[in-house]
Order: C-alpha cells, then structure tokens, then sequence
C-alpha cells in the first residue's frame, strides 16, 4: 500500500448526448444513480420547456433533497431572461412550506429580474410574500426601493412585516423618514418589539 | 448560565429576542438559518431552541427534522416561530419535532413564562 | 484615536460579509484590520463616517470591486505549507482511518485539493500522511491538485519552494522529505510525484467528471470569491463528486450554511467538517 504516483485515467461513465427534451426526460425517468440524474438536470435547462419541467419535479421529488437541490442550483445560474419565473411564482401558492422556500430562494437569485413581481406582492394578501418583497427590495436596493418601502409602512398593519421593511430603513432610510418610523410606535402601541427596531434603525439612520 | 439558540434570518427579530433572551439571564446564540443551526449546535450544550420557520438554505422544519436525529439534541425543548399560525403550519412542527408553537414577536412575559417550564427546571 | 470602525458597525459589517463570502470575521482577530483598513478607504474615497462606506459597499458596487479590496485585506491570501494545518491532522488520523474501514478495499481512497495553487495543500496532506500514523501501509492513497491557473500547476510539478512557504513545517520534516536548493527547497525524490496535478476550471462539468469521485475535497478560500449562485454551484459539484460517507473541507472561516444544505455537519477534534 503506498501513495498513487501516476495519473490513473478514471473509468468515467459515457453519457449521452441529447436531441429533444423528451429524451432527456426519459433519460431521466430511467436514471440509477444520482450521477445520472444531475447529468440530464444540466442538460434540460439547455432546452425549450427544460426549465418549467425541472421546476414541476420539485412537487415530485419531495423526499430527495439533493435533487430539488441540484434543480434549485441548476435554476439560479441561469440567465433571468430565460429562466422560468413564472412556474417558480406557482411554488409559492403551494401549501408545503418546503417548496414555498424553496421557490423563495431560487427567486432570491434573480433580484434585479423580478422587479415586476415584487410589485405584486408587495400590495398583495400574503404577509409571508411581503416580507420576501421587503427582503428582495432592501438586498438589491433599486432606486425605487425606499420610496416603496416608504410606502408600505405608510399603512402596513402587520407587525413583522413592518418590522422587516423598518430594517431596510435603518440602511438605506433618510432623517426625512425619522418622522414616519416614530409614527410606527404609535400605530402598534404597547409592543416592545417595535421601539426596539425603529429605535436601532433611526440610530442607524443618524449615522 | 443556561443557553438559548435563536434561529431566525431576520437580524432585528434575532435581536430582540436576544435582548429579552439576555435580561433572563440566558447566554444566546445566534443563527441565521437552520444549516448554521446545526453547525453551531455540534458539540454545543444548548438548552432551547427558538426557531423560525422561513429561512434560506434550510427552513425551521428541515432543521428540527435533522436535530432530533442527533443524540444530544434529542429532547432538547424547541419552540417554533413564525408570522402565521395556520393548522397545517402548527402540524408540519409537531411533526418536525417542535414541542410548542408561537407567533413573532414573542412578548416578554410569554417568553419569560417559556424558560420558567422549559429551562430553569 | 478613533476608528471610523465602531463595535456595532464591526457586527454590521461582519454580518455583510458573512452572507456575501462565507467568512465569518472575529472581534479579536479582525477588528484593528478592517478599522485601519476603513479609515484608510475611506480617506481615499473623500467619505467621513462609516455609513457613507457601507453603504458604497452594499450598494454602489456593481463590478464589486470594492468588496474584493476590503476581502483582500482581510484574507490571507499566501499559501504556505501546514497552513490552518488542524485540518490537516484531522484527515491523516481520523478521516482516512474511517474511511478506510467505510470504503470498499479495493481501491485506493482520493482526496482532491481544488484549489492546488503552487501545491503547498496538496503536498502538505502527503506529508501529514507519511508521518502521522500508518495508514499509508495499509491502503493506496491517491491525492489530486487541481487549479485554472496553468503557471501554478507547473509550479506545483517541479515542487521548488521558498523559505518562507515552507516555514511552519517542523525541522526534522522538513530535512527529512526537502533537499536544500540555493535559498529554498526541493521536495525530495520519495515524495517527487506524489500528487497528480492538473489544470481545470470547476465550472466545467466534463472536466470535473473527468476527475472521477472523490473521498475527500479540501476547498479552502476558493468559494468566498465566488457570488452566490456560483457558489451554490461548485458546492453542488463537489458533492457529486463525492462518494457517498466522503468529506468536504472548507477554510477555517467558511461555511456551508451560506451556501446548501445537501451536507451534513460534522466536528473531529473542534474542526468542522461536511459530510455527504
């Protein structure tokens, strides 16, 4: 027994090369190694469908981690333009919270690309959609971020949402906005938790 | 002094528990979602958990799924936490393993009241 | 004198870093860098206080040019042999051994360093190896380096090394395996060929395939340069090229739960290590 000392060419499995998304689907279908299965998940992303495809396996293969991982890494690197935004929005109207979180961090990827979307939610019914909103506006920070967060706490009557876009405020907030923040005590009176986060965003404010 | 681990991607939320966490006299630390959880929870003595539920790279559910596969971390108390208490949500927790179930903010006197039963016994 | 650098700004900025690179920076270890670090960028960029900096950093750097100067000083960006060499320790008495029993007989056991660099990883792994216990009687081990820049990996072959990179191995290693070449060293004929270097670009799949699976990745440093999506890509290629029971170990300031959550935490003797 000893160290390796010469380059051992590795017994690699030949994989195939696709036409249609239909062979790789079956291809897929067929699959007995994980090897496999992540060879023909980069591939079908290549093809017309292939994404919207991959994100209706997620449904499917619930228990396999590594795979919805695999497909969650797949979709994150792929162009905005292209990528299918549209069927990932349909995860987030599941009941799983898994998937929802799933469809959530894939989203979080694009930023920039899903303005449109972030619109929707933001004046939408679903306050956990909110938050991602908020989240979404103060990570990317677009020109229009701290007017529409300024907006939205202008009549927000979730807790933890409002507390969510307060964060925001503290980086990317103005002393114009002191004002508003200090109105939040009294639009949600009694709740310590909402002077201890818009004190510490107007001390970030304040510099 | 007694540990409490508060697991939540929302820093002024990880904040203001912590501060109520703190004047219990607890020592806190922090995660910021459930794969960090379980890295800080190796080889750590943690008494509670106090754990959200949407988070990224790995939510509350798959957390507390993976932590009570651990020996140590078995019967350690785990409090979910979340914005909404839909049934299903309170469901997939006990599930998961969470032994009680909250909405956030927690107030003061409730958490306080938590670590009366959970920890200080 | 004053920082610009307060305590809660150095949480703030900490915390930036973290989910922007994976590096998790330290009071005590990190502090007086980034303060004098801060003051001096911040000087440079006509800005007087700490949040006209963060938010440049945050906000205002779309080629992140910015981030990669404040990364810059606060990485030790030098390879040098035995560094953060706990974990070396760990692979050679405790990994290995268990994997020697887990893994199938017949065939060696792989460990890959991505990146190699000029191969102070690799060739520190061999020596840990050959001196710590025996368990290079017992099984064949098989170590590759692999890296995308072509003048390291010839470097890497011919195996000349300065003082300096060589500093932290203890003497008698060090006279024992190395041959004193003018003012540096040459790694002795025993180990001569002891890895197998190669140039490759973990964002391309064929070749990473090509490299065959692997029961152990060191990748330290390599990943806190990537943007997240990349990063989340080359963590999911490295647990393909995993054998099922192997192990991934990331710098000492890294962590997986910035990138996916496919791997399973572990600690041996205070290091963490990720498991698939």
């Amino acid at each position: 027994m000893a160290l390796v000392k010469k380059h051992i060419e590795q017994d690699i499995e030949e994989l195939p090369v696709f036409i249609t998304l239909d062979e790789i689907k079956e291809y897929y279908k067929s699959a007995s190694d994980s090897t496999q299965k992540d060879y023909a998940i980069e591939e079908m992303v290549k093809f017309d469908g292939g994404a919207e495809y991959l994100v209706s396996l997620i449904s499917l293969e619930l228990t396999d981690k590594n795979i919805l991982s695999k497909i969650s890494s797949v979709i994150s690197n792929m162009d905005a333009e292209v990528a299918p935004i549209e069927a990932i929005m349909d995860l987030l109207k599941l009941d799983n919270a898994y998937i929802r979180n799933l469809g959530i961090s894939m989203l979080r990827d694009f930023g920039g690309a899903i303005k449109y979307y972030i619109v929707k939610f933001l004046i939408g019914d679903d306050r956990d959609l909110r938050i991602f909103a908020i989240n979404v506006l103060g990570d990317v920070n677009f020109a229009e971020s701290r007017d529409m967060l300024v907006e939205l706490l202008e009549s927000e009557e979730d807790i933890n949402v409002a507390m969510t876009a307060v964060d925001y405020m503290g980086e990317i907030g103005e002393e114009e906005d002191i004002e508003l923040l200090e109105s939040l005590k009294d639009r949600f009176k009694d709740e310590v938790y909402v002077a201890f986060a818009v004190d510490g965003a107007i001390q970030m404010i304040k510099g | 002094m007694p540990t409490v681990m508060v697991v939540d991607d929302s820093k002024t939320v990880r904040n203001y528990h912590g501060s109520i966490l703190k004047s219990l006299g607890m020592e806190i630390v922090e995660a910021e979602n459930g794969m960090e959880a379980l890295e800080k929870s190796l080889g750590a003595e943690i008494d509670l958990y106090l754990v959200d539920v949407n988070m990224p790279i790995m939510d509350g559910y798959s957390f507390i799924t993976d932590l009570r596969k651990q020996d140590a971390h078995k019967n350690i108390p785990v409090i979910m936490v979340t914005t909404q208490a839909k049934d299903e949500d309170k469901v997939a927790a006990y599930k998961a393993g969470a032994n009680l179930f909250e909405t956030k903010p927690i107030k003061p006197d409730v958490l306080q009241a938590y670590i009366d039963i959970l920890v200080k016994n | 004198m004053a920082y610009l650098l307060s305590t809660e700004n150095f949480l703030k900025i900490s915390e930036f870093v973290y989910r922007k690179s994976g590096i998790y920076l330290e009071e005590d270890k990190h502090f007086e860098k980034i303060a004098k670090y801060i003051d001096k960028r911040a000087k440079e960029l006509g800005m007087d206080n700490f949040r006209k900096y963060f938010y440049k950093l945050r906000f205002d750097d779309t080629d992140g040019s910015e981030f990669q100067e404040l990364m810059n000083a606060v990485t030790v960006n030098e390879t040098y042999f035995f560094r953060e060499k706990d974990q070396f320790e760990v692979l050679a008495d405790k990994i290995l051994p268990e994997l020697h029993e887990s893994m199938p007989k017949n065939r060696p056991l792989r460990i890959l360093s991505s990146p190699c660099s000029t191969g102070e990883e690799p060739y520190s792994m061999i020596l840990h190896i050959v001196e710590e216990g025996d368990i290079v009687e017992k099984r064949d081990i098989e170590v590759v380096g692999i890296d995308i820049d072509s003048t390291v990996i010839q470097k890497a072959i011919k195996a000349k090394f300065t003082e300096r990179s060589v500093h932290a191995i203890p003497k008698d290693i060090l006279s024992k395996w190395f041959n004193k070449k003018g003012l540096g060293y040459e790694l002795g004929e025993d180990l001569q060929g002891s890895v197998d270097f190669q140039v490759a670009n973990v964002f391309d799949k064929t070749q990473m395939r090509k490299l065959g699976k692997f029961d152990v990745i060191f990748s330290r440093n390599m990943l806190i340069y990537f943007d997240d999506a990349s990063r989340k890509e080359v963590a999911m290629t490295f647990y393909d090229m995993l054998n099922p029971g192997g192990y991934v170990l990331l710098g000492h300031a890294e962590y997986m739960s910035r990138i996916v959550s496919v791997f399973q935490a572990k600690k041996i003797d205070n290091c963490l290590i990720y498991q698939k």
